[in-house]
């Protein structure tokens, strides 16, 4: 069982959070992208082996969303950060 | 006394406290302090249990968790507990055990004929056999059931209390053996939160049978010491009877206490046994090592024990587990096992050793104790109990006879193959394993999370060694502690096992050398595959004991050495879980945490069936006496046509939303355009995923400029919450508008029906009702009876109704001051069912009915709702990709059986009729499904509405729809059935 | 017919007005509160002219570390989120809080609801306080890392609380959605029962 780092609450289980996803995905122009593009934005995700930047959401605690940067292979959490930071800001990661 | 077995001195039971105990229906006496396998040896019981497959005798093997053999069953009747290991049940006075696998009795079993016919029983036998005909599984099944098998389960519900438990700490060490101590100690002292959990009931591990000093002390006086040191400790808890079972991510370790199995009479509002989920910065585990066996013929016999178990009865117990013993080691722990047997008076009759003689075979010479080097016992003999063995010389590495054999008359067998470290802790925690190729064992490596081993769980088998170890985990020190090495050769099986004479590798599955033998001809090299082809270490105790040496015979069969065969995966838990104790207070009515309205107590009250909607329990009708459920629906629906009814509405979801940017907010949410909603005005919406399918609808009222009041689905507020807090505090964080849930804040009532004016008007309210100043779809604000409140002109069921919420702590009032108001009018509470009746007759959709993901609001007819000139909302694009413009999609349909009296069921399929009423041969392309189906009270008249490909083309056309076997012809119509014109909402 | 809506406690079934207890302090006391007036604030947290005119409007400064709250006088203020607080007063202060709330913060990226009816609030107090809760709640308690003043939004049993600390016997207060308080309060009772039926 994780323990996440809202980055408010701080370290909570798993249990209090709802999972997000993907983190930092563009969401096309709508008015300009094709069926692919849309496509892609809708069911594609990256799946990655290895640092992955992901959203959380803290539901059973203060309700707000963050972004995590998580290993999945040794589910290690390397950094929480507030949503609007971009990736740069907060270090490696894929 | 009348334990024939037990010591007069010594051990650590108390004789003064006698304990009755039952036994396969046998009554017996134990001392406190005992544990079921003590006592009964103590009593010169060791036939307890038969095995598994083979229905073999079997005795008592360990004096630990890893015991295979001696399972047994505890209590009666529903407190019943199967596959216990007589090893770790503590005496209590009226203990009632017996054996498991045996029928009538374990000293004479009509499944032992298994044994008889076991050379067609070989590994894989059952895999084998039963595979085909494939259906024919489900009879094989039954057999194999009752052929091989544990403990049978209680029918009956659990009636125990159990208990959970959140727990954090620095530092948590699994173990109370010295390493353990030492640890928590060391912590304790730093000023660390420690918390150290030990299996069994009492501290000390190896220190309460070994014959140990430390630093000059000897080992019970030190232990002594460190147990009034940690409890002088205020940061240290120390908790017995307390196995650490799994461990998880992130340093989370579960924990099994058990708290009361050991008392004869537990009081009723104590907790049988606490699960706790501990979370610690760092970890140790100390949990000490298991001895393994070394394999030969016969070798399950009872009277055939692990030296250390044997060594623990004596020391500890007081019990000797025979009179004339042989000693069966290689390496030198059993040396010390034979000196501790004989000190409590047991005959050793020899100690066989495969190796060259060792120095510590000098003190064991000299207590008159026969030891015969380069020698191997390679079978044992006897019929319910072990009567003697056979031995014989062998080569240097031991895999060879090299003389002839003779036999050792004895009743007790004591076997060291060498010691495992327990590292399945540390192996769940992902810390990687290594094989020590001095002690012959695997032992924690490199860790992948804040965790260390310590002791003998680390291949530290001297006690000073393990104090040493744990203390340098606890102060995380980097110096590595040396140890000294347990000499020893690695023997796994005995050479020259005569023919007839099983060696068993797997005692609980009943696995034997040459079981592993076939699976290795047959191409099985993957150790995974081997043990399920042969189901090595599938019992409950996880082959503690045996795995091992699976992996030493698997790697001399294939040529490999044991790191090169690698094991198993290590899985929790540790050791078996009560299922009770995982579902803690998660049972009976708190097994979902239900939500109630204010009203909810009336509704019980007033006899309601309900049915779950999201966490709500809604009522679904309130059955009159004698009434059946359609009877009950159909009076409420009437009820509402033709008078008034009242319906509890407070599950229907709220969502404040206020900024001046809510107007762009609800564009972007909702399909339809906004802007023209005026101050007191509703709007119905429809709420759309990227993909443009519809997840959620509702009414929305404007309450002030920029001040809007959201209702969503009963299940959806939650989601719908989600959504919007998703777009807002990810993607429009530049929107200044606030949405806040107030769900539970308000009860709502929704009074519907021709007189829902009439109840309205009867109440002391200062809201103007008249149809002139309140028009449909609008909401007004005022107060009730003195209450605050909000009312809203809305309909759901095509009929004049009020949406009426007042905060919650008045809701309860409200409801008992409708039902007095509308009395005069025949007001009749109405539930989900009969809405749902009332919905249908005028085609209104439900989320989750009508939709399933799929469906986009063209689908649903309801293009009017969709506004493409507004601006980007969420779903427009997913609106306009091909699969969704195309023609001839499912599209929502009422649909009415030429029979007025038939009902399809939901969820029936719909195909196409051919000619003559008949559909076509199969197979037959599905059109589409039934959605809703209702008898309709006030059409008289079966209806149903569904979505059918190309259905707004088909209008007028017959379908047929298949349903439990028959085809019923249906036609499909406009889904609204009822007042097709609004003409009853508008007045 | 009743000239007024008649309140109920939210643990009332279909009856009783007064609040519910279960247990005795000597080893931990579970008591319903009496409803107060509530109001969510939300609040751009960098505004700090806005926090001045919601610190005056409310009389006490509103608690910007995150797991705290502040309380002066009948008014306590929970922290909820970044941008988001919950003011308790008196009952029957609520809508005069929101309105000066409201009026102070006009033409702000704010929001003041009234939320009075929410929420069930519960007091735990006495010596077992904390190993009642930590059956349900996966906050580290212990005194060196949660006392009074401190405050979690977490979940206790299944149910979302906010649960705050009061006092160091230990005293804590939890607020959990109204809908949820039965479920809740029966499920602290029974857990309860471990250190009460002795």
């Amino acid at each position: 069982m994780l323990l996440i780092p809202c980055p408010w609450c701080g370290a909570r289980p798993d249990s209090e959070f709802s999972a997000g996803g993907e983190a930092h995905l563009e969401r096309p122009d709508p008015d300009h992208a094709s069926d692919g593009q849309w496509g892609e934005y809708l069911y594609f995700r990256r799946n990655v082996k290895g640092v992955q930047r992901e959203r959380w959401l803290h539901s059973h605690g203060c309700r707000r969303w963050f972004n995590v940067v998580r290993d999945t292979v040794t589910h290690e959490i390397t950094a929480a950060y507030p949503m609007g930071e971009s990736m740069k800001e907060t270090g490696p990661g894929a | 006394m009348t334990q024939p077995f037990r010591i007069d001195s010594g051990g650590l039971i108390n004789r003064g406290k006698p304990l009755t105990f039952t036994f396969n229906g046998k009554r017996y006496t134990g001392c406190e302090g005992d544990t079921l396998a003590s006592a009964l040896l103590a009593n010169g019981v060791h036939l307890t249990a038969r095995s598994f497959k083979y229905h073999r005798p079997r005795g008592i093997v360990s004096a630990g968790p890893e015991e295979p053999c001696a399972l047994v069953r505890v209590g009666t009747g529903a407190r019943v507990r199967p596959n216990v290991p007589a090893t770790m049940v503590e005496l209590h006075d009226g203990l009632i055990a017996a054996s498991i696998n045996c029928w009538p009795g374990v000293n004479f079993d009509v499944g032992a004929i298994n044994n008889a016919i076991s050379g067609v029983l070989p590994a894989g036998f059952y895999y084998k056999t039963f595979m085909w005909p494939a259906a024919a599984w489900m009879q094989y099944e039954r057999f194999i059931r009752k052929a091989a098998g544990l403990g049978v389960t209680p029918s009956f519900p659990d009636p125990d209390r159990y208990d959970k438990r959140n727990d954090h700490c620095d530092v948590l060490v699994i173990g109370g053996g010295p390493a353990g101590i030492a640890a928590a100690l060391a912590a304790g002292e730093a000023g660390a939160r420690v918390l150290l959990v030990e299996e069994r009931a009492q501290l000390g591990g190896q220190l309460l049978f070994r014959n140990a000093s430390i630093a000059g002390q000897p080992a019970r006086e030190w232990l002594a010491q460190a147990e009034s040191a940690l409890a002088r400790l205020a940061e240290v808890r120390v908790v017995c009877r307390a196995t650490a079972t799994g461990y998880y991510d992130h340093n989370l370790v579960t924990v099994l206490e058990r708290c009361t199995d050991h008392v004869a009479d537990p009081a009723a509002h104590l907790p049988r046994q606490r699960l706790w989920k501990v979370r610690a910065h760092r970890v140790i585990v100390a949990a000490g090592a298991i001895e393994r066996p070394i394999v030969f013929g016969n070798n399950d016999l009872p009277g055939v024990m692990l030296a250390g178990a044997a060594q623990r009865y004596a020391a500890q117990y007081a019990v000797r587990a025979g009179q004339r013993a042989v000693v069966f080691t290689n390496n030198d722990s059993g040396y010390e096992a034979a000196l501790a047997l004989a000190a409590t008076g047991v005959e050793v009759a020899a100690l066989i050793d495969p190796r060259e003689r060792p120095d510590c075979a000098e003190a064991v010479q000299a207590q008159g104790i026969a030891v015969m080097s380069r020698h191997a016992v390679i079978a044992a003999a006897g019929s319910k109990r072990v009567q003697r063995v056979t031995i014989a010389p062998v080569d240097a590495t031991g895999s060879k006879l090299t003389g002839p054999m003779q036999h050792i008359a004895c009743d007790l067998v004591c076997v060291s193959g060498g010691w495992d470290p327990a590292v399945h802790l540390y192996s769940q925690s992902g810390g990687k394993l290594v094989f020590d190729g001095e002690q012959h064992c695997f032992v924690p490596g490199a860790a992948m999370q804040p965790v260390r081993a310590a002791g003998a769980a680390n291949g530290a088998f001297f006690v000073e060694d393990a104090i040493e170890q744990g203390r340098a985990a606890a102060l995380n020190s980097d110096t590595a502690a040396p140890r000294r090495a347990l000499a020893l050769q690695p023997l796994w099986a005995a050479p020259g096992v005569p023919q007839g004479a099983k060696p068993f590798v797997d005692l609980q599955s009943d696995v034997t050398a040459a079981d592993l033998a076939l699976a290795a001809r047959e191409g099985y090299v993957a150790v995974e595959h081997t043990k399920r082809y042969t189901t090595t270490g599938m019992g409950v105790d996880q082959g503690k004991t045996g795995n091992i040496i699976a992996y030493g015979l698997l790697g001399g069969l294939t040529g490999r050495t044991i790191p090169e065969v690698g094991t198993t995966t290590f899985r929790p838990p540790y050791t078996p879980v009560t299922i009770g104790a995982l579902a803690g207070r998660e049972i009976g009515t708190s097994f979902e945490p239900w939500r109630r309205t204010p009203v909810s107590a009336w509704h019980t009250a007033a006899g309601a069936e309900f049915e779950p909607v999201g966490l709500w329990r809604r009522p679904m009708y309130y059955p009159k006496p004698g009434e059946a459920m359609d009877d009950a629906v159909a009076r409420e629906c009437l009820a509402v046509r033709n008078g008034v009814g009242m319906l509890d509405a407070s599950t229907l979801g709220k969502i404040e939303i206020r900024g001046p940017d809510a107007l762009t907010l609800l564009n972007r949410l909702y399909t339809n355009a906004w802007n023209s909603l005026a101050i007191g005005r509703c709007r119905y919406g429809l709420m759309l995923h990227e993909d443009g399918m519809v997840f959620d609808d509702g009414v929305t009222a404007r309450l002030g400029e920029t001040h809007y009041l959201m209702s969503t689905t009963s299940g959806g507020a939650d989601g719908v919450l989600g959504w919007i807090e998703d777009w807002l505090q990810c993607e429009w964080r530049d929107l200044k508008v606030h949405v806040t849930p107030v769900t539970a804040h308000w009860a709502t009532v929704c009074v519907t029906g021709p007189h829902a004016r009439d109840v309205l008007t009867g109440l002391a309210s200062d809201i103007d009702f008249s149809g002139t100043a309140f028009p449909h779809m609008s909401m007004r604000q005022g107060q009730i009876a003195g209450a605050p409140a909000r009312v809203a002109r809305v309909s759901f069921t095509g009929e004049l109704s009020y949406e009426i919420h007042v905060p919650a702590r008045y809701g309860l009032a409200l409801w008992e001051m409708l039902l007095e108001a509308g009395a005069a009018h025949g007001i009749t509470p109405l539930g989900t069912e009969a809405l749902h009746v009332l919905r249908a007759e005028k085609g209104f959709i439900v989320v989750g009915h009508e939709t399933d993901g799929t469906v986009t609001p063209i689908d649903l007819g309801m293009q009017r709702l969709v506004s493409m000139n507004k601006g980007d909302f969420l779903g427009k694009r997913g609106l306009a990709r091909a699969d969704n413009v195309r023609k001839a999609r499912k599209q929502l349909v009422g649909l009415l059986t030429r029979d007025a009296a038939v009902m399809v069921p939901e969820g029936s399929q719909i195909v196409a009729m051919e000619n003559a009423g008949r559909i076509a041969q199969p197979p037959v392309p599905m059109l589409g499904h039934v959605t809703s189906s209702y008898r309709s009270p006030v059409l008289g008249r079966s209806i149903a509405m569904a979505l059918v490909a190309d259905g707004s083309n088909r209008m007028g056309g017959e379908v047929a729809v298949v349903t439990d076997g028959r085809v019923v012809t249906a036609t499909l119509t406009d889904p609204c059935f009822y007042d097709r014109q609004g003409a009853r909402l508008n007045g | 017919m009743a000239e007024h809506l008649r309140a109920r406690s939210v643990l009332a079934d279909a009856g009783g007005e007064v609040p519910r207890m279960f247990g005795d302090a000597a080893a931990v006391r579970l008591t319903e509160v009496p409803p107060a007036g509530a109001i969510v604030l939300r609040l751009d947290a960098a505004d700090a002219s806005a926090l001045q005119q919601a610190r005056e409007a409310l009389g006490i400064q509103l608690p910007l570390t995150p797991n705290t709250w502040h309380g002066e006088g009948d008014i306590t203020v929970l922290w909820q989120a970044y941008d988001e607080w919950l003011a308790l007063t008196a009952d029957g202060r609520q809508t005069e809080m929101a309105a000066r709330l409201t009026q102070a913060l006009a033409g702000r990226h704010a929001a003041v609801t009234d939320v009075s009816d929410l929420h069930a609030e519960f007091l735990i107090e006495g010596p077992v306080g904390r190993d009642l809760l930590r059956k349900g709640c996966a906050v580290d308690l212990h005194p060196r890392v949660f006392g009074t003043g401190h405050l979690a939004l977490t979940a206790l049993a299944r149910v979302r609380v906010v649960l705050w600390q009061t006092g160091d016997a230990p005293a804590y207060r939890l607020r959990v959605e109204r809908s949820h308080a039965r479920y809740l309060w029966d499920w602290l009772a029974d857990a309860g029962g471990e250190f009460i039926d002795g």
